[in-house]
């Protein structure tokens, strides 16, 4: 696929640990269209921000291609929009001067990236903050703040890592329904990590899902559910039943020597028997 | 929080300190009546400020040199310190070459320096000044390299992912993630500063509070000696406010830590 946003080929990556090198990721291949939102979930230490690190172009894989709209070679740095984890506000800046930063490194001047940043202040919910700083923030306007500071930092590709980890799970609900709705807007090929099952599948155009250390992709699956999304689709019968293959994915990867098949229902907790929904399309690897 | 910049609490702030030192300085003017100690011997603490006032022209004169050099002295330091403690921050080679000379200038005790500086460059202000610079770059340079390090690697990493060079890095994240710590050091300077320059003006000077109190000792000038000296520990400690002040400005989103973390 060549005009693919993001291709990832064949990715593998370790790190020199205590004693022998830990494999962070396994031969990984991803791959998102333009203006795809694809959401990649796995269990705590797999490897997902590693992957993102790869993507960003903070470390380079020991083997495998990573390629931005077609391109396998050239600096990666500085050309996508990339949310890590931690928020990363800088306590010094106030949040206006948190946000302007990519722009400031790409050499915009000061009063123009404030004026250019201040005109975003009421979408992302930040209206009357710019002059605060971090530490007085809330944790929603805090991520919001993180996250217009990526919007800012330019780039047809976002990364976004765990965005609303740390948020409670109100919170989480209103800043999955606001991102989307920022995301039908400007349509950028967004990747997106959680380790929520719903917030992956709420989500998605498509998802992956990942095996525990070394990490690789043990399942992919585009989710037919239409947009807009709202929350009363987290009870309807299509979700339920991607949730159940997600979670039933999630622990053979997490127990891979429960090989047998009695055994991986067994400790199947939501019972998910059911036939794979037509409505969703997956690829078993 | 806000109960603290209240009258009441700065009330309730300098009461004992100030309460203290009253305690002290009355036990003081007791012992020397009741004693009937002579004032050359140990003037009652009532005795200095008249010394003080009438020798006014003198001892502002002196003052005026001093604060010079401490001044001079300070100014160098920072810069020389700001200076090593990014050599020694940045490039390896340059830690292991300079760390331990700087740790070394320590060591070496002023009694023993201070005649020797003299004896090489006169009775002049630079070795006052490099004097000042001795004892205060040390702090300096060993809170800022400890800040320059500290700092967290995944802020340099975003500022990275935006195409930041080398340059933009430093100056927009390690140097501000510095300061705080840059400040400590210069506090801790600030203080000790006086006493650089004192020492050298007691070794060999002709002007400055070291040489006034050389000057009057022999004579028993006692409480003008005690003047002098209180003058020496107001200056160190106006440095010190106005460290505290700069601070305060250059770092607006600091107001108010130190007070939560004294809390
Ligand atoms: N810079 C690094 N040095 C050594 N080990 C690392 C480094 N980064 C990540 N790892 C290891 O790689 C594995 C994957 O980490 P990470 O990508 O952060 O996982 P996730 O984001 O899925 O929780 C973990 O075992 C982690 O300890
Ligand atoms: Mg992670």
């Amino acid at each position: 696929m060549s005009d693919a946003a993001l291709a990832v080929r064949g990715v593998s990556k370790s790190f020199a640990g205590a004693g022998r090198p830990v494999r962070a990721l396994d031969g990984v291949d991803l791959v998102a269209a333009p203006g795809e939102l694809v959401t990649l979930i796995g269990p705590s230490g797999c490897g997902k921000s590693t992957l993102f690190n790869l993507i960003a172009g903070l470390a380079e894989p020991d083997t495998g291609t990573i390629a931005l709209d077609g391109q396998g070679a050239g600096q990666r740095l500085g050309r996508v929009a990339y949310m890590p984890q931690k928020d990363l506000l800088l306590p010094w800046r106030t949040t206006l001067d948190n946000v302007i930063l990519p722009l400031e490194v790409r050499g915009v001047r000061r009063d123009e990236a404030r004026r250019r940043a201040l005109d975003l202040f009421p979408q992302f919910g930040l209206e009357g903050f710019a002059r605060a700083y971090p530490q007085t923030l809330s944790g929603g306007m805090r991520s919001r703040a993180a996250f217009l500071r990526t919007v800012l930092a330019g780039g047809s590709l976002l990364l976004l890592d765990e965005p609303f980890g740390a948020l409670d799970a109100l919170t989480r609900g209103q800043m999955q329904e606001w991102l989307l709705g920022v995301w039908e807007r400007e349509r950028r090929t967004t990747l997106f990590i959680t380790h929520d099952v719903d917030e992956a599948i709420f989500l998605a155009d498509r998802l992956y899902v990942m095996t525990p250390r070394p990490g690789r992709i043990a399942l992919t699956a585009t989710v037919e559910l239409p947009r807009p999304r709202t929350p009363d689709l987290l009870t309807a019968p299509a979700f339920v039943q991607l949730k159940a293959r997600l979670l039933r994915a999630l622990r053979d990867g997490a127990a891979p020597e429960l090989e047998a098949p009695s055994l991986a229902s067994d400790i199947d907790l939501v019972g998910s028997h059911q036939h794979a929904d037509p409505l969703i399309e997956g690829v078993r690897r | 929080m806000s109960a603290r910049s209240g009258p009441s609490s700065l009330l309730r702030r300098w009461l004992p300190p100030l309460g203290l030192l009253a305690l002290l300085l009355l036990g003081w003017e007791l012992a020397v009546r009741l004693g009937e100690i002579a004032p050359w011997l140990l003037p009652p603490p009532s005795a200095i400020p008249g010394a003080v006032v009438g020798d006014a022209g003198d001892l502002l004169r002196h003052t005026l040199v001093t604060l010079q050099e401490v001044l001079l002295g300070l100014a160098v330091a920072i810069l020389l310190g700001l200076l090593m403690a990014v050599a020694i921050a940045f490039f390896p080679l340059l830690e292991r070459a300079l760390y331990p000379l700087v740790v070394a200038s320590q060591t070496v005790p002023l009694p023993v320096l201070a005649p020797l500086l003299i004896i090489f460059l006169g009775y002049g202000i630079v070795p006052k000044i490099l004097l000042v610079t001795l004892i205060c770059f040390f702090p300096i340079v060993v809170n800022t390299v400890d800040g320059l390090r500290g700092v967290d690697g995944e802020a340099i990493n975003l500022l990275r992912t935006f195409g930041a060079t080398r340059w933009q890095i430093f100056a927009k994240v390690r140097w501000p993630a510095a300061l705080p710590l840059f400040f400590s050091g210069l506090r801790v300077a600030a203080a000790v500063s006086v006493i650089g320059a004192v020492f050298g003006e007691l070794i060999g000077a002709s002007s400055g509070l070291g040489y006034y109190i050389r000057h009057e000792t022999p004579l028993f000038h006692t409480a003008e000696v005690y003047g002098a000296t209180i003058i020496l520990m107001l200056l160190g400690i106006g440095l010190f406010v106005a460290v505290r002040a700069a601070e305060w400005t250059l770092l607006p989103w600091r107001r108010g830590a130190d007070d939560r973390s004294r809390a």
